[in-house]
């Protein structure tokens, strides 16, 4: 646990110096500064929901140096799922090759550490979405999985595709 | 080709001699078998003497999908007519910019801001050269400036320019890809030569500039100079239609939907195409004509929406402009309406930049979550934050767009006296205000 934080300290110093030698007016920095951001390890691991035959999983897992568009490096979080519907897998994101850039479905910088806003991929719809997950550290091996329309997404000459492939309001169980 | 050469010259001001180079001749330097269809060497007369110059136009469509045509193919008229892709290569400096053109003028400059090739204290060979002194053992290196473009089905434009130094040669600078990841394919445009000595320093000019272009393949062309953006929203402040969907999306942002209208150019309400969003859902769709070039779009955002302008909506504008919808860049406006009385129009006052900022963050959903989860987060210093004040969002929304050097101005209206005013940060991360006069 120390070693981790130790390491997420060091990574978080070394892109905060990164930033500021390219912009010699170095302002906040991405991400809310330096700031120090919290772990929310316990959201690490494999999440299941059922519902008859239907069975939404995810596996959640911590890249201390995720890529940016920006080519910065970032500690996230990030997400794989599957969605099985009367047995069937309509969609999932675990089979997605490594050398993929966007081979996650779930992304994000943890900000608190017991809530995750991750951002979400629609596979089968291809838009994305905004999930929220939510541990109460009382039940920590419940996650409460929430999905909703991302802030302003516009489209262009095409009618908004309205709604997702996945249940949006869940809770999962974590799968030991 | 030189008994094809053209001069041309203004009394009193630079020169030009443009000069066709027969492409794949065997003894013609490697810089000069730039990818291209037809090219000319460009000789600019300037105060300070002679600049030399590569022009590579793209008349065709080859691979790497840079393109381009001309009503007359012989000069001078092709010069005149030319529309569509010219890489311009700055023999001097080995900087390489690309420009497109229409009917022969430069309408902007694509990469990244056409960023120079900063060789420090280097010696360039056979250009700016002077012998190291003191030297004792010397190695010969290369800086070479790549253009990166991304093959069918991708999508153009997506092309990037970078730069990198080999010992001896040109190395592909295979770590860098765009959104085609191992696709990517790598065009050598120029490169110069240098050398590192022991016990001593080149004295090359270092500061890398490839030299002002007037912007012209044609030098009688003028340029359009870009409107401040606070002309350009006090104009549009002025047209009743825009006005009058701005009043009606003020309304609406009482409701639970987003609505929005798109306009073009003609300025009456009949082009106007205003679109429902989904009551409930933080969404809307914008439908326009895509044959008639858009001059803005507006939006609202009611109770539960942002402050300011989303990573979506920033998409949106970058989508139409790269998909070649806006009829002028330098005019256009996204402009947003809010429920806690602010109003936000955003424009694009550095293209080269904003193009840049879109080939990061905003070329597809993927770019954007990744520019939501930095920036637009729910927590204290997020644009995102619901519970801070509409001032904390809109400086939050200031710092990521000057922090990430966006090319855009904001502008907030004061709903009372219906003015606009500017918005910055400054060194100290302070919001500054320059009202619209």
């Amino acid at each position: 646990m120390m070693k981790n934080a130790l390491l997420l300290a060091l990574l978080l110093a070394l892109s905060a110096s990164s930033f500021a030698q390219r912009n010699s007016a170095a302002k906040a920095a991405p991400g809310g500064g330096n700031q120090v951001l919290p772990l929310a390890s316990s959201f690490l691991g494999t999440w299941e929901w059922h519902s008859g035959t239907d069975v939404f999983r995810i596996v959640l897992t911590r890249d201390n140096a995720y890529p940016a568009p920006n080519g910065k490096l970032y500690s996230v979080i990030l997400g794989r799922h599957s969605y099985a519907k009367n047995g069937v897998v309509i969609e999932e994101t675990f089979t997605k090759s490594p050398s993929v850039p966007k081979e996650w479905s779930l992304l994000t910088i943890p900000r608190e550490e017991w809530r995750l806003v991750m951002g979400f991929m629609d596979q089968t719809k291809q838009k994305s979405g905004s999930a929220e997950l939510i541990i109460n550290p009382n039940t920590p091996n419940q996650l409460s999985f929430s999905l909703k329309e991302t802030m302003g997404t516009v489209s262009l000459n095409t009618p908004n595709v309205v709604g997702f492939t996945i249940p949006t309001a869940m809770t999962l169980t974590r799968v030991p | 080709m030189w008994q094809e050469a053209l001069i041309k010259t203004k009394p009193g001001a630079e020169g030009y001699v443009f000069v066709p180079v027969r492409p794949q001749l065997p003894s013609q330097p490697y810089a000069l078998q730039t990818v291209g269809e037809k090219r000319y060497l460009r000789f600019k007369r300037t105060y300070s003497g002679w600049e030399c110059s590569l022009l590579s136009f793209f008349y065709r469509a080859p691979q790497n999908k840079l393109r381009g045509s001309a009503a007359t193919p012989g000069m001078p008229g092709f010069l005149k007519t030319y529309s569509g892709d010219v890489l311009i290569g700055y023999l001097g400096t080995g900087r390489v910019v690309l420009y497109k053109y229409k009917n022969g003028s430069r309408e902007h400059t694509y990469g990244n801001g056409g960023t120079s090739l900063r060789p420090g204290q280097r010696t360039l060979t056979g250009n700016t050269a002077s012998s190291p002194q003191g030297t004792t053992q010397c190695v010969e290196y290369r800086a070479c400036s790549w253009l990166l473009t991304c093959p069918r089905p991708y999508s153009f434009p997506e092309f990037q320019i970078v730069h990198n130094d080999g010992e001896g040669t040109c190395i592909e600078p295979w770590g860098t890809t765009l959104s085609c990841g191992t696709e990517t394919v790598y065009h050598l445009g120029a490169w110069n030569t240098y050398r590192l000595c022991d016990g001593g320093e080149g004295d090359g000019d270092g500061d890398g500039d490839g030299g002002d272009d007037n912007g012209d393949i044609d030098p009688d062309d003028d340029n359009n100079p870009p409107l401040p953006p606070c002309e350009g929203m006090n104009a549009q402040n002025q047209i009743p239609a825009f006005k009058a969907a701005q009043n009606e999306l003020i309304a609406k942002t009482s409701g639970n939907a987003e609505y929005s209208y798109a306009f073009n150019d003609k300025h009456d309400f009949s082009t106007y195409v205003g679109t429902p969003g989904i009551p409930g859902k933080p969404v809307v769709s914008m439908i326009y004509d895509k044959s008639i070039p858009l001059d803005g779009i507006s939006h609202n955002h009611y109770v539960e929406c942002l402050d300011v302008h989303s990573g979506g909506d920033l998409k949106a504008m970058f989508d139409i402009m790269k998909d070649g919808h806006m009829r002028d860049d330098k005019a256009f406006t996204s402009s947003l309406f809010t429920q806690n009385g602010v109003d936000y129009s955003i424009m694009i006052t550095n293209y080269n930049q904003f193009l840049n900022f879109g080939s990061i963050w905003l070329h597809d959903v993927d770019a954007v979550i990744s520019l939501e989860n930095l920036y637009y987060y729910d927590r204290p210093g997020g644009i995102g934050y619901k519970n801070s004040a509409v001032s904390a969002s809109e400086k939050a929304f200031l710092s990521m767009l000057d922090q990430n050097g966006a090319g855009i101005t904001i502008l907030k209206h004061d709903r009372a006296a219906d003015t606009w005013t500017t918005l910055s940060v400054n060194d100290q991360n302070e919001v500054v205000s320059t009202p619209c006069l």
